[in-house]
Formats: C-alpha cells, structure tokens, sequence
C-alpha cells in the first residue's frame, strides 16, 4: 500500500506529495520557481548554495528547500523577503569570487538574474569584494578544460562522476575559499585517473569551469 | 604555533613573527630543504600559559618557549592549575579528581539493570 | 538521563537523555549502533576536553561504556584532534587498561554485553568538532558537513545510529550512573544540572581549569578563581564559550554563568572557556582576527561561510571606517545562510563588539 500523500502550500497553491519529497521538488510541482546552484536533479542534494532558500511555515529562519523535507500541512513561501534578501546575497559573493563576469549562457548568470543582479558587472560590482580566485587552466584532457577560477565549489562534477558515471575521477580539495576540484591531489590531470570522458562533468557544472574542447579547436590547423 | 585567541590576547600574534623569522620558514610554509615546516594553527589547548608552540610531540608554552624552539629545546608546558568551587560540588569535583579505573558507575548501573531499560530478573 | 536533564557540553546544549532515546528508538537492519566521542576541542581558548582526555581517561570511556549499553552499541570511537599529541597515549593506555579489567570488549563484566573503543586520531580541523564532519572525517573523507536531517543519531558511522557526545558530555554520565538523577541535578541547585568546566586564559592572575556549579557569576570565576587581571591590567571584556560566543564586556561581569542569562546578552555557556581580553585590546583588531579565524577554518561547503567569512575578514583588514550597512547584511546571510554553526555563529561575536564598541570598529 503506498503511504498517504502530504499535502502542501506553495505560494497559496495546495499540491499533494509522496512523503520523502523535498520542498524544493513541492514548489516545483507547484509550478513555483526557485532557483539553485548545487542542486541537478540526477544528483542527491548537496545543500551547500544556499540559493534555494524559502520560507516555511512563516518562521523567522528560512530553510534550504533541496534538504527539507515535506510536512503534511507545511506552508512554503518561495517569495519569503528574508529567504530570497539571503540567497540573492548569496548569488553576490559567489559573483565576487570570480575574476570575471561568468559568461551569459551559464546557469550561475541565469540565476544571478533572477536575482535582479548583473551578472556582467564583474566581481567589483558585488557589495563585498576582496581576492578572486587565481586563474589556473587545466587543458591536458584530451576533451575537457578546467579553468578552476570559475570553479564555486557546488560539487556538481564530482558528484555527476561518482553518482551518474560512476568513474570516481574527480574531488573536492581545499577548504574555506581555497576550495576547489581537482582530480589528484599531486596536480595530476584526471584523465591520469578513472575517468572514462564522458561529459557528465561538464554537462551540470553551472559556471563553465569545466566544459569540453570544442571540436573545431582540436581540428588541425587549415583542416577546415 | 598557535594563533588561537587565547594566545592572541596574550601577545597579539607577535611570536608567529619572531617564528617565522628566526627559522626563516614563513608561516604556512616549508624550508627549501623540506626539514623545517612552520605551521600556525588554531589552538594548542596551553590557553593558560600562552604563546604555545609545538615541536614534534612536545607542546611548550609560556615565557621562553619561543626562545626554547628556536634553540630545539622545547620542553612540556605546565599543567593548568585545578579547583572546585561551589557548596553543593564535593569537594574533589565530579569531573576533576582523580581517574577512577574500576568504573564504579558501570558496575552498578549493570548491577539494577538491563539495556535498553528492562528491569533484570 | 533524562532525569538528570545532562545538557551537551559541546555548545549546543541539547538533553543528552532525549538523544539517547533517538538512538535506542532505531531499529537498524544490522543491530549495529555506534558510540563517537567528540574530542575535536578546537575552540581557541578552550583545555577542558584536553585535561579530561589526558587526566580523566577512564572517565570519558566509562560513560561511553554506559551509553552504549543504555542504546545498545556495541563499537565506539573517540575523535582526538591532532593538535592533542598527549591525549592519544593516555586514552590509548586507558583502553588497554579498561580491556585488561573486563570492562571493554565482548561479555563486559559478565553481563552478556559487548563493546570495545577505538581511538581515532583527527587531520586538522576546526569544523571538524561538528558531528557529520566529525564523521565523514572518521571515515577517511574531507572534513565537510552535510545537511540535517538525516541526523547521526538516525544515519551517522557508515549508515549506523550514532550517538555522538562532546567529550565532557560523557564525563558526567558516570555520576549520574552511580549517584542518580537527583545527586546530580543538586550539584546546582536552582540552575542547569550538574557541574561546568570552565577555563581561564594567559590574562588572568590564577589561569586554570575550574569545576564550578551552573549560576555562578562570572565575577566570582574572574575575580574570585582567576584572581582579576594580571600585571594591574583592567579587564575590558571576555568571550566566553569559544570562537561562535558573544563578546561580553566587563561592564556586565555580575552576568551568571548559564545558558538563559548569558543569550540574555547575545552570549553562550558553548563549552566553557572564558578568554579575558585587557584594557590594551583594539577591538577593531579582535574582530579581524575573529574573521580571520572563521575564513581559515571554513570547510568550505556552504557558500557563505566558504565566501561570506573571507569577505568579512577583507571588510575589516582594510584601513579606514567600515560600512556598518555592509557589515551587518554579510553577517545576516552568514547567520541565515550557512549550513552549519561556524558560519551561523562567528556573526555572534562580531554583533557584540558592533553593540559594545562600535567607535572602536569605525563603523560608519
């Protein structure tokens, strides 16, 4: 027998959900947008952006959606001013850590965006601004770039490696702001390791930290 | 060395300076030689006697210990001092005293009962 | 337990009982369930866990031994931290002593019962003293927090109800094993049960580590224990409780020692150490340094303590007035946003001294 559906409020709207959902998936299917940067739906949540703060159940503290689970009756406002003032501070330090504006089509500018922010004013734009991460490109794979000051440590690729492909070739390294991904701990390219070049990498990293060569950069020169 | 508040109060951070200066090894780094590394870290635990430093094994602290690593002559730092205060406390204290190897409490706890709370036969 | 109302010693105070309920209420598929001692003591300022390891050993595994038995564990473990290099023979010897007796490892004392200790050397973390990172490091992993629910008392050790407890937590299960509930919520009467370790920094004329009952006034440990200020400096303000507790300045000294009065001026019991800071402090300097501190031990998970803190560090280094508009919307999100207590909290003391002593930050 499946167990009881909860019922939930998002924004006014009731949806019913099996119990284990998270509010984040609630909101969603309440059609409610809330926007995240660690989060990928392939993977489990990881709970470390912090964008995908809401309200719930009119309390003071807002909550991490992709972490918290449905309560039947659980009233989830994703326009709470105190959740969307938080991660929209949030979106501004991650701007303000990298050395540039990250490009238009990534998933961190959409969701700088949504925020009302410029994603292409640059780290000096952010209200607090200090050291960007040094500049350091990777480009030893045969098929992927790491440029890892663009990397913000959502621990999207690695989780994409060791839970979609199963490859375990990447990690997390470092801690506090000098954290980072990395595929040896010796400065070694991961294509060194188990990785099986499958793009899932590249794929969900928000920031283009991580993308593949294009295939007209790897054509011989006058090829075309 | 520790760059813990404690010490911090205690001296402000000078002696990772005069560390740093007299191993020639800047803090967070490692001799080109690769023999001598200089480590600041959070706190040694030797809040009561501060600056505290800690070379191989041996946690010194206190006036000299500076001077003592320097010379790779550390020696252990004194224990802190220990007291009980409060009518209702026995006089050794329930956590200062002395250790107890026989875990009297474990004996008679096993002796009245079962886990998880059933009363034993 | 829940009688005796033990508060965790660790800083969060939550009922040690009502965690063991949670842990003995599992039912986990393998009957296994798991016994961590938290001995990653990294509060600067702090040498209570330390002295208990190294001088209490048996006391700490005793009530290891007794939790256990009470949620039917049969491993356990002690985290030391690496920065503890005398604590690890001492609680190593008290193991071999404890197995020696029949009190560690299979059939302890007759009773049927099995459970043995091992003792777990850490790798360098300050936020590795909070539990998922605590475990995670136990298992060989980075030293990063996770999110909660699923707390280790329903899924910690390798999937295994864990019960783990701050080191002096542990310490006072053995009293209250053998002198009950009531003995012990006596040793302080009218105030939180049981005993408090405090600890005294450099400053003070007596430093030491000092076993006081709940509701005592921190004029009578300062004054009265620690003997006031050395060298005839004046004491211009303490934090008490470790990196995340407020800043209370000497003008609020008659305050008790205990949880209610002390958040009744933004400040916290946490676990027990009281750093005195002189007449000569810039407290512009201690707030970098505060800053600092968090920057430099931030796992580096949740994005605004791995970002917000060395913001916060660069706000107050550069020379000149501070924007307090600034200042107080970065510690906003670092007290609603972070993930765990060392962002959420390094903002308590910075909040005090922006109360106390904002001419001194240059707030603007």
């Amino acid at each position: 027998m499946a167990p009881e559906p909860l019922t939930v409020i998002v924004d006014g709207i009731a949806v019913r959900v099996a119990p284990g959902t998270t509010l984040l998936e609630a909101a969603r299917a309440a059609g409610a947008e809330v926007p995240t940067l660690c989060f990928d739906d392939r993977l489990a949540p990881f709970g470390a952006c912090r964008v995908c703060l809401v309200g719930l159940d009119g309390g003071e503290r807002p909550v991490a959606s992709c972490t918290t689970l449905c309560c039947d009756g659980a009233v989830v406002d994703t326009r709470d001013p105190t959740a969307r003032r938080v991660a929209g501070a949030v979106v501004e330090l991650v701007l303000s850590e990298l050395p540039a504006a990250p490009a238009a089509h990534t998933e961190l500018a959409a969701v700088a965006r949504s925020f009302g922010l410029d994603p292409e004013a640059g780290p000096d734009a952010a209200r607090w601004t200090g050291a960007t991460h040094a500049r350091a490109l990777d480009d030893r794979h045969p098929y992927l770039v790491l440029q890892h000051e663009l990397c913000i440590s959502c621990g999207r690729c690695v989780r994409a490696c060791d839970e979609v492909q199963g490859a375990f070739a990447l990690t997390a390294t470092g801690r506090g702001f000098e954290a980072n991904v990395t595929a040896g701990l010796m400065g070694e390219s991961f294509q060194e390791f188990s990785c099986v070049s499958c793009g899932a990498c590249a794929d969900t990293c928000p920031t283009d930290a991580i993308t593949e060569h294009l295939l007209i950069d790897l054509a011989p020169k006058g090829a075309a | 060395m520790c760059t813990g508040t404690a010490c911090w109060a205690a001296e402000r951070g000078a002696a990772l300076g005069t560390v740093a200066a007299g191993l020639g090894v800047a803090p967070a780094s490692i001799s080109d030689d690769g023999a001598t590394s200089l480590a600041p870290t959070v706190c040694l635990g030797l809040c009561h006697v501060g600056p505290a430093v800690r070379d191989g094994d041996v946690l010194d602290a206190g006036p000299g210990a500076v001077d003592r690593l320097l010379a790779g002559a550390c020696t252990r730092a004194p224990a802190p001092a220990t007291a009980v205060h409060g009518a209702a406390i026995p006089p050794d204290g329930v956590l200062l005293g002395a250790d107890d190897p026989a875990w009297p409490g474990l004996r008679h706890a096993l002796a009245i009962s079962a886990p998880n709370g059933c009363a034993r036969p | 337990m829940k009688d005796a109302d033990l508060k965790g010693r660790g800083g969060a105070a939550f009922p040690a009982g009502v965690k063991w309920g949670f842990v003995a209420g599992t039912t986990p598929a393998d009957g296994q369930r798991v016994v961590v001692a938290n001995g990653d003591e990294g509060d600067p300022g702090s040498y209570i866990d330390k002295h208990l390891m190294e001088r209490r050993p048996h006391l700490v595994l005793e009530g290891m031994a007794l939790a256990a038995f009470t949620v039917g564990a049969q491993r356990g473990f002690v985290f030391v931290r690496s920065e503890y290099p005398d604590s690890l023979p001492a609680l190593r010897r008290a193991v071999a002593e404890a197995r020696a007796a029949g009190l560690l490892g299979a059939n302890v004392l007759g009773s049927g019962l099995s459970f043995d200790i091992e003792i777990h050397e850490g790798a360098g973390s300050y936020v590795v003293g909070e539990e998922t990172a605590l475990l995670a490091s136990l298992r060989g992993l980075r030293g990063t927090v996770s999110a909660r629910p699923p707390f280790p008392a329903a899924r910690g050790w390798h999937g295994r109800p864990t019960l783990v407890h701050n080191i002096e937590t542990l310490a006072n299960v053995p009293f209250i094993a053998a002198h009950g509930a009531s003995a012990y919520r006596a040793l302080s009467p009218g105030a939180t049960p049981g005993t408090k370790l405090v600890c005294l920094n450099q400053r003070f004329v007596t430093p030491g580590l000092y076993e006081v009952s709940f509701g005592t006034s921190l004029r009578t440990i300062c004054d009265g224990l620690g003997g006031g200020l050395k060298d005839g400096h004046t004491l211009k303000a303490l934090q008490v409780g470790g990196p995340l507790g407020g800043i209370l300045p000497a003008s609020l000294l008659d305050t008790p020692l205990d949880f209610a009065p002390l958040a009744e001026h933004g400040c916290m019991v946490g676990h027990g150490s009281i750093v005195a800071f002189d007449e000569t402090t810039d407290m512009r300097a201690l707030a970098r340094h505060l800053m600092k501190f968090g920057a430099d031990e931030s796992c580096g998970k949740c994005f605004p303590c791995r970002v917000g803190l060395r913001r916060g560090e660069e706000l107050l280094d550069r020379p000149g007035p501070v924007d307090r508009a600034k200042l107080e919307a970065l510690l906003e999100t670092l007290e609603l946003g972070s993930l765990c207590a060392h962002g959420d909290g390094l903002p308590a003391p910075i909040r005090s001294l922006v109360e106390h002593f904002p001419h001194e930050l240059e707030l603007v």
